[in-house]
């Protein structure tokens, strides 16, 4: 790496400042760099994502309503929304979801994008395309729900087909959340980030480790599993966040039932509290909500080391 | 080709390995088709064929009655009742507001939360830039619905998060404003950070060897060199995956652009089309209660002639431009594999 | 200076941002001396056809017509057409907290089609007061009695948030009158009974076909109609001033009674599979597997029937070569010992509250035009003159005002319909609607439980198979209702409370009393002088 562009460092600059090569003695200099950086994300951040937030959170101390005066009722809506069994119950229903989905659908992903980077260049590039292509949540919904028909779904003809019995799919109570997991085992994973991400690994660590005997899948459990690691451990940061606020998916499935078995927390604020308009119990719930997933996402952190050189 | 060693291919059991994994991964992408298959075989079903249980595997007569509504929709050919029964003004000026949003988006998203996460990955240290961290993505765990109407405020009367714009006080003046609502801005602007893409660059950026970018300060690069001669180029593939994820995640929103656009001027696609379609699904209705009025209303949307093929046409038009910046984006997803190789 | 430089393309984006941000803020604003009327363009407020239409059609060159007349004479008015979908409950509450929302949207989205949610809504103050408005009009003289009746939904507070703009005989039963012919079954009259329902749909049953399909909540109409549920109308809901929500449920006091009428509405699904339900059987779904012969009765309401769409309903009966109600039939809703539970409905239109006298007087004024007044009359006289479709001038019968004739059309809405349906939906617009206790209390100000655990349950009893411990599960569900209820404080003092249910309960005792009078003597009136009579004295 020493082509490092020496272009920009024109002489008629140079007197007027320190010299460049001291900008790592001096981590202020760095400091500065990381400051200009950040800060046009930073301010975006603090505008449209924490400053809405905050004045909801506040909201969250009041009878909030959507028009009109309001006033200060104190921890009025956090006892309520504590003392809610059906919010206990959507959270036992959160946690399953989440738990489960990450065991069923995250390794899929990662496992394919490697094999796929095994293909010759022409049939990767057609192989990734429909792997990975896009769908709307909604066409995806339609189209689940036919194959789920509990009477005349293609899912109950594969399953009879097999010899099993007939099979309730969505409508049985044990089963529902594996069901709505299921489309996701195959579809819709973020392997084109993996692909990404399998790009920057030097092809000489694989050379090197072939040298030294390495097989298919040691070079796999030596070379691209530790370097893909850091990615792996955001989208799992990331699958974590996202799977404990899972909303349309259930939502256009299911609805919830049966008995509750499919209603998460976002759907009880999205298609209880909001719908009933006790927007402050909506707010107080995702605050709850909210401080449930960074107490994972800091234990996570604190667990979990994302340095692919240890 | 980096896993299977390079010399003996030609081994039998080397082979038939191979071939079984080829067999997978078409496997896979058989299955994976399918749903792409019953869309496009939806929509070339006759109106009252879409409905039956089970589906029909292939139209039984193929009706492209669904297709021409979508090309009479795509040339805003108002010679057609049913396209003005289904959208107020031409496609083409949703199009356009999608694309101007999604693209403006996209220009302004992609090199600000690059900086931010390649600074918090690179530049910071310790507990700043865990803080940092938890700052940026600390959001993506608030259910959006919460800020929604906060943050919708904040577009009528920037920085008061307030219906009507308050008075400086002892005065008649208002307080001087910033309103973005029902311009192309509302959309962008607080879409341009996004937690998202923050994780995804910095995921990629970590995997960079602090070695490099340690050699190029030794040789005296300045940071923003730093970043643009040595760590872009070797970020195209992300940069493209983060873009493929912004322009759909803008595309694809609904119920913000609801609120925020009314003219026709910033209206998007999603609030034209999508709405017609949420309406039909009529899902999750949990009680009697619920059902009655929301079945009227989407039976009126039924009469004016929109069936499921109709609408199945409708969620092809919407992807179609999220799957041609798909394929934009696995180009420039394979030129990271040719850079890679020239190294 | 060198850093300047370096930093330089990361400042220009700053910069441009913030430039191009100031430049779009910049809003003149105007003083507003016109009225203007911002309308989403949809049903249920005034569309606003587009040229294309107008040229191609002519209902809407006639529509176009007459809103154009109304314009004419309120020449201070202009109508102005909005990008909004007046459907999306979450999308209208934001856009009325800030003040953007059009002028008249459907009143119960406010609520999510929840009408308990909906007057919550009007009690926030989302909907205008139209009370002053529908006296000066003398809507009560223009309006049905029937309309009347069912515009209680829409007062909170003696104060009136929303007018009629439809209504609906209410669901029942759509049935294959042709099949129970061919058959040689008995067509189900007024007065038949769940009994009756379950051996007509064992009879219709066949290797291909279910005798019946219902929504995933069928089983709470079924309960209803023996008096079990989770509403004050039931036997299952005690009054209980001296906790914070004032209600309580006892569901076991009668668990087996329960346990028993749910367990004949599982036996239809599960042992005689001649009922078809689903956690996804929705409304439509209902019509398509009437519509595809994959079952013989559902439940439905009367706009269905009279869907002119392709492949709906009439257009089925004609590709079978048979009149509508030759093929199909409206049934009344089947009974069990309490009168019958279904009823008509309707929807209302609510004004935006945030408009000013001016604004809601003349948004009031069309909507008084085009749903009852002149406007009306000419779109109607208007197209029977195009069209001569009797149908689509029945299309909505009853009417709004009670008409059975209008001026310059002949035929009635037998003659469109047919005697004997139209004659079904005239029984099913009759049938009474239950008095509803939120009319005889202060409206409640405080957040309301959902009475999901009973939904859940429901859904619960619904979908599994198998043995399940029916009057053990009845009192965990008691439980967790009753659980959810403690945490609610309702805001409603005591002593009003008490006063309103005593009108409320003379209320409902004289209705059952009509109307189901074995009910009331074995079932209501016992646990009546049991649990209610304490508390209210």
């Amino acid at each position: 790496m020493s082509s490092v562009p020496t272009a920009e460092r024109l002489p008629t600059d140079a007197p007027l400042e320190m010299p460049e090569k001291q900008t790592q003695r001096h981590p202020g200099r760095r400091r500065r760099a990381a400051l200009l950086f950040v800060l046009p994300a930073f301010l975006l951040q603090l505008t449209w994502g924490w400053y809405p937030f905050f004045v909801a959170f506040l909201l969250s101390f009041t009878d909030a309503r959507v028009r009109g005066p309001i006033s200060w009722t104190g921890l009025a809506s956090y006892e309520r929304i504590l003392g809610d069994p059906l919010v206990s119950k959507a959270f036992r229903v959160t946690l399953q979801y989440a738990t489960m989905e990450i065991i069923l659908t995250f390794t899929i992903p990662i496992l394919v994008a490697i094999l796929l980077m095994e293909m010759p260049r022409r049939a990767m590039r057609w192989m990734m395309v429909l792997w990975f292509l896009p769908l709307s949540p909604i066409s995806g919904a339609i189209l689940w729900r036919y194959m789920y028909n509990a009477q005349y779904g293609l899912m109950q003809a594969i399953a009879t087909g097999l010899g099993f019995p007939e099979q309730q799919f969505l409508n049985s109570e044990p089963q529902v959340l594996f069901w709505l997991i299921f489309p996701a085992i195959l579809f819709y994973g973020p392997g084109l980030i993996y692909m990404a991400a399998l790009q920057s690994i030097p092809q000489s660590y694989y050379e090197a480790a072939e040298v030294e005997g390495a097989g298919f899948w040691r070079k796999i459990w030596t070379i691209s599993l530790p370097r893909l690691r850091p990615i792996i451990v955001l989208m799992l940061l990331f699958s974590i966040i996202g799977s404990m606020q899972q909303f349309d998916w259930a939502q256009l499935m299911t609805g919830g039932q049966p008995n509750g078995a499919s209603r998460t927390i976002v759907m009880y604020i999205y298609g209880t509290l909001i719908p009933a308009l006790r927007y402050a119990d909506a707010v107080a719930l995702s605050v709850v909500l909210f401080l449930v997933i960074s107490t994972l996402v800091i234990l996570f952190r604190i667990f979990v080391n994302d340095d692919p050189d240890t | 080709m980096a896993l299977f060693p390079k010399v003996g291919r030609k081994q039998p059991a080397l082979r038939l390995s191979w071939y079984t994994l080829v067999i997978f991964l078409i496997i896979g992408i058989v299955l994976h088709l399918f749903p792409f298959a019953f869309m496009i075989v939806t929509s070339l079903k006759p109106a009252e064929e879409t409905l039956r249980m089970p589906p029909t595997a292939f139209p039984e007569e193929v009706d492209t009655a669904a297709w021409e509504l979508m090309f009479n929709v795509v040339t805003a050919d108002d010679t057609d009742p049913r396209v003005s029964a289904l959208l107020r003004e031409p496609y083409i000026v949703y199009f356009r507001n999608s694309m101007i949003q999604a693209v403006g988006s996209l220009v302004l998203s992609l090199p600000i939360t690059a900086f931010a996460a390649y600074a918090n990955s690179k530049l910071q240290r310790g507990r700043g830039a865990r803080y940092t961290f938890l700052f940026f993505i600390g959001t993506l765990m608030i259910p959006a619905i919460v800020t929604l109407i906060p943050a919708f405020l904040l577009t009528r009367n920037f920085p008061f998060p307030l219906p009507q714009t308050p008075m400086i006080p002892g005065t008649e003046t208002p307080f001087p404003v910033i309103r973005i609502w029902d311009t192309h801005w509302a959309i962008i602007i607080p879409s341009i950070f996004s937690g998202f893409n923050f994780l995804l660059f910095k995921g990629f950026f970590d995997t960079i060897p602090d070695s490099i970018i340690q050699a190029a300060r030794v040789d005296g690069g300045s940071e923003l060199n730093i970043f643009r001669r040595i760590v872009l180029p070797m970020s195209v593939p992300v940069f493209a995956v983060a873009a493929w994820t912004q322009f759909g995640a803008v595309w694809n929103s609904f119920l913000w652009p609801l609120v925020v656009t009314q003219s026709a001027n910033s209206t998007p696609t999603t609030v034209a089309v999508q709405s017609l379609i949420n309406r039909v699904l009529q899902s999750g209705a949990t009680s009697p209660e619920q059902a009655n009025s929301a079945s009227v209303a989407m039976q009126r949307i039924m009469e004016a002639g929109l069936s499921w093929n109709g609408m199945m046409v409708l969620s092809i038009i919407q992807t179609i431009p999220i799957f041609i910046m798909f394929l934009i984006c696995q180009e420039y997803l394979l030129k990271g594999i040719r850079i890679r190789g020239l190294k | 200076m060198q850093t300047t430089r370096k930093y330089r393309s990361l400042l220009t984006i700053i910069a441009v941002m913030a430039v191009s941000v100031l430049a779009f803020s910049i809003t003149p604003v105007t003083a507003q001396q016109q009225i203007t009327i911002k309308t989403a363009g949809q049903w249920p407020f005034v569309e606003v056809p587009t040229e294309a239409q107008i040229e191609s059609d002519p209902f809407y060159a006639l529509y176009d017509q007459i809103v154009q007349d109304w314009l004419a004479e309120n020449p201070n008015v202009t109508i102005e057409l909005i990008d909004f979908d007046p459907w999306n409950q979450q999308g209208l509450l934001t856009a009325i907290a800030g003040g953007t929302a059009p002028t008249a949207w459907s009143a119960t989205v406010l609520g999510g089609y929840n009408m308990q949610n909906t007057r919550a809504a009007f009690r926030q103050g989302l909907a205008a007061d139209v009370t002053e408005l529908y006296a000066e009009y003398e809507m009560d003289n223009l309006v049905a009695t029937y309309i009347q009746d069912y515009n209680a939904n829409w007062i909170v507070d003696e104060r009136m948030y929303a007018v009629p703009v439809n209504f609906n005989p209410g669901n029942s039963i759509v049935y294959r009158r042709d099949l129970v012919n061919e058959l040689g079954l008995e067509h189900p009259v007024a007065g038949w009974t769940w009994d009756d329902f379950a051996e007509l749909a064992a009879a219709l049953t066949t290797d291909e076909r279910w005798g019946a399909a219902m929504p995933p909540w069928g089983m709470t109409w079924y309960l209803r109609s023996y008096g079990y549920g989770a509403l004050p109308t039931a036997i299952n809901i005690v009054p209980d001033p001296s906790t914070g929500w004032n209600w309580r449920y006892d569901f076991t006091h009668d668990a087996e009674g329960m346990a028993q009428r749910i367990g004949e509405y599982r036996a239809m699904i599960f042992d005689d599979r001649s009922l078809l339900t689903d956690v996804n059987m929705f409304d439509q779904q209902v019509e398509q597997a009437l519509l595809d012969g994959t079952a013989a009765m559902g439940q439905l309401h009367a706009g269905f029937l009279r869907n002119r769409a392709p492949g709906k309903f009439i257009d089925v009966a004609q590709q079978n070569e048979m009149a509508l109600e030759e093929m199909w039939g409206f049934a009344p809703f089947p009974v069990g010992t309490a009168p019958e539970i279904q009823h008509p409905f309707g929807d209302a239109v609510a004004f935006n509250p945030d408009l000013s006298d001016a604004e809601l007087a003349a948004a009031f004024d069309l909507y008084h035009y085009m749903w009852l007044g002149e406007g009306y009359e000419r779109l109607v006289q208007g197209i029977y003159e195009q069209t001569n479709d009797l149908q689509r001038i029945w299309g909505e019968f009853p009417t709004l005002t009670g008409n059975t004739s209008f001026e310059g059309v002949e035929g009635g809405p037998a003659d469109a319909w047919g005697e004997t349906l139209a004659s079904e939906f005239e029984i099913a617009a009759n049938r009474p609607i239950w008095p509803n206790v939120a009319d005889f209390q202060p409206a409640e100000a405080n957040p309301a439980p959902s009475l999901l655990a009973y939904n859940d349950a429901i859904s619960r009893w619904t979908n599994t198979p198998g043995d399940l411990n029916l009057v053990a599960e009845i009192a965990e569900m008691e439980t967790n209702i009753n659980a959810e209820l403690r945490v609610f404080e309702s805001s409603v003092a005591d002593e009003d409370f008490v006063t309103g249910l005593v009108n409320y309960y003379d209320v409902l005792n004289t209705f059952y009393e009509t109307h189901a009078p074995d009910f009331y003597e074995n079932t209501w009136l016992p646990w009546y002088n049991e649990s209610i009579v304490p508390v209210i004295e």
